[in-house]
């Protein structure tokens, strides 16, 4: 019987290319045929962004939550006299922050609309898609692991107002993810708090796996296995994927629900 | 006109570490592309990996630490480039099981020993992330701490995913090998 060393010196020795002699020597470059390093190009940044655009509905949780805080912090000047992040009942920032992020881990979307003012924003549209959003994460379960909020300086914004910054870190993983044995990704919350309530959210995740390659994984899976249910789930007009604000119609999360559980178990199985 | 001539002097030192990086590490990339991805395939996924580190030649690391960089930058773009082919096939593979043992990664197209087939379908029995540790250890020959740098996971995990990976392998080579057995012949045959 072959042993465990030999089984793994067996795969060593499957390597297609054992030896760079085998290759082609590698011509030279020539320094003029460089291209401006200033042009838009294929690079990792493209290879990042580029996903969202043909994959699943989501919301622009990479480049539109990016803009989005880039376009805060550039407005964003710390206040000369710090807010203590005290609101008027007493109630921390941080308090409220972490009560929106309990929500949103426990898609509770409804008691997470309920803690933004009327005029908030989540990530660049109104909050109430937020509700929409959460049964799309329970349907996928998409589950975030808070890993806690933390006050930052106060911020200002362009119209005059100020709001109490707070960041919270969460671990993200979704149930097709794990299943493909991707590890899960971490990401935050950026969440501004003004007088008890949130004026404004934004979400960003740092994995390049999660989000990514599982949801380009199951859009492959239903196109082979379920191509019926392929217009509705993902060229949904209800849920173009270039408006992350509008979350999938509640038949898209049917069978959104429906396929992550199949897909899940065929993986395990 | 100083701007101008330092300006010109910075490109002019970027364009020769580009150089050298690619003279040094030119062939790496390609062996790696080519263990990965068909043939037809290779010079396109090599010249996106330097055109990627040209883009970013601020950021590549200095000396040998630039070729598990190279390679980090390699694994995306060939995940880039997969998503619309093997994906769909590797993972339809993987979900309607492998009655027959059938690899239809590019390798085949190099490897044609029935034992290699073997191990290579034993190995696309392995999560991904897996696979790639074991390409990354076994063919680049690459430390924990390297492949760590490719995948952008903590080195401990590589360890304890590098021995799960092997261990993972040896039970889908015998399960495979076994398998292939008549039933006669297996431990427990007939029953």
């Amino acid at each position: 019987m072959i042993t465990d060393d030999q089984v793994i010196a067996l795969f060593a020795d499957a390597n297609p290319v054992p030896s760079l002699d085998l290759l082609d020597p590698v011509e030279p470059v020539d320094p003029g045929h460089l291209t401006n390093r200033s042009e838009r190009g294929r690079d990792m940044t493209e290879l990042k962004t580029k996903v969202p655009s043909v994959v699943a509905p989501r919301r622009g949780r990479r480049l539109v939550p990016a803009l989005a805080a880039v376009a805060v912090a550039v407005v964003a000047i710390p206040l000369l006299v710090s807010r203590g992040g005290i609101v008027g009942d007493g109630t921390r920032s941080e308090e409220v922050a972490t009560a929106f992020m309990e929500a949103i881990s426990e898609y509770d979307g409804q008691a997470a609309y309920e803690l933004f003012s009327p005029d908030g924003v989540h990530q660049e549209g109104p909050p109430v898609v937020i509700v929409g959003w959460s049964d799309f994460d329970r349907a996928v379960q998409l589950a975030r692991t808070n890993q806690g909020c933390d006050e930052l300086t106060p911020v200002s914004f362009p119209d005059g107002t100020g709001a109490d910054a707070v960041e919270c870190a969460f671990l993200v993983q979704t149930a097709a993810g794990e299943a493909m044995g991707l590890d899960s990704t971490t990401g935050t919350f950026m969440v501004y708090v003004e007088d008890g309530e949130i004026v404004r959210t934004t979400e960003t995740w740092d994995g390049e796996s999660v989000g990514v390659l599982d949801t380009i994984a199951f859009r492959d899976w239903i196109q082979v296995n379920h191509p019926e249910a392929y217009e509705t789930m993902f060229e949904n007009p209800n849920t173009p994927p270039d408006k992350p604000n509008a979350p999938p119609d509640s038949e898209a999360i049917a069978l959104f629900e429906r396929y992550t559980a199949e897909f899940v178990a065929e993986l395990g199985s | 006109m100083k701007t101008g001539t330092r300006h010109e002097q910075a490109m002019t030192d970027d364009e020769a570490r580009f150089v050298e990086i690619y003279r040094r590490f030119g062939k790496p990339i390609q062996a790696y592309c080519a263990r990965r991805t068909a043939g037809s395939q290779v010079a396109d996924a090599v010249a996106d990996v330097f055109l990627v580190a040209w883009r970013r030649i601020d950021q590549i690391p200095v000396g040998d630490a630039a070729l598990p960089w190279l390679y980090g930058v390699a694994y995306r773009v060939l995940s880039h480039q997969w998503r619309h082919k093997a994906r769909i096939r590797k993972l339809d593979e993987r979900l309607r099981g492998l009655a027959e043992v059938e690899v239809l990664t590019p390798d085949v197209l190099v490897v044609r020993s029935e034992e290699y087939r073997v191990v290579l379908a034993a190995s696309a029995q392995l999560k991904p992330v897996d696979q790639e540790i074991l390409r990354l250890t076994l063919w680049e020959e690459l430390s924990h701490a390297d492949v760590a740098t490719v995948l952008g996971i903590e080195p401990s995990a590589v360890k304890q995913r590098a021995y799960r990976a092997r261990q993972n392998l040896t039970d889908e080579y015998r399960k495979l090998t076994r398998d292939r057995q008549p039933p006669a012949a297996r431990k427990g045959g007939g029953s």
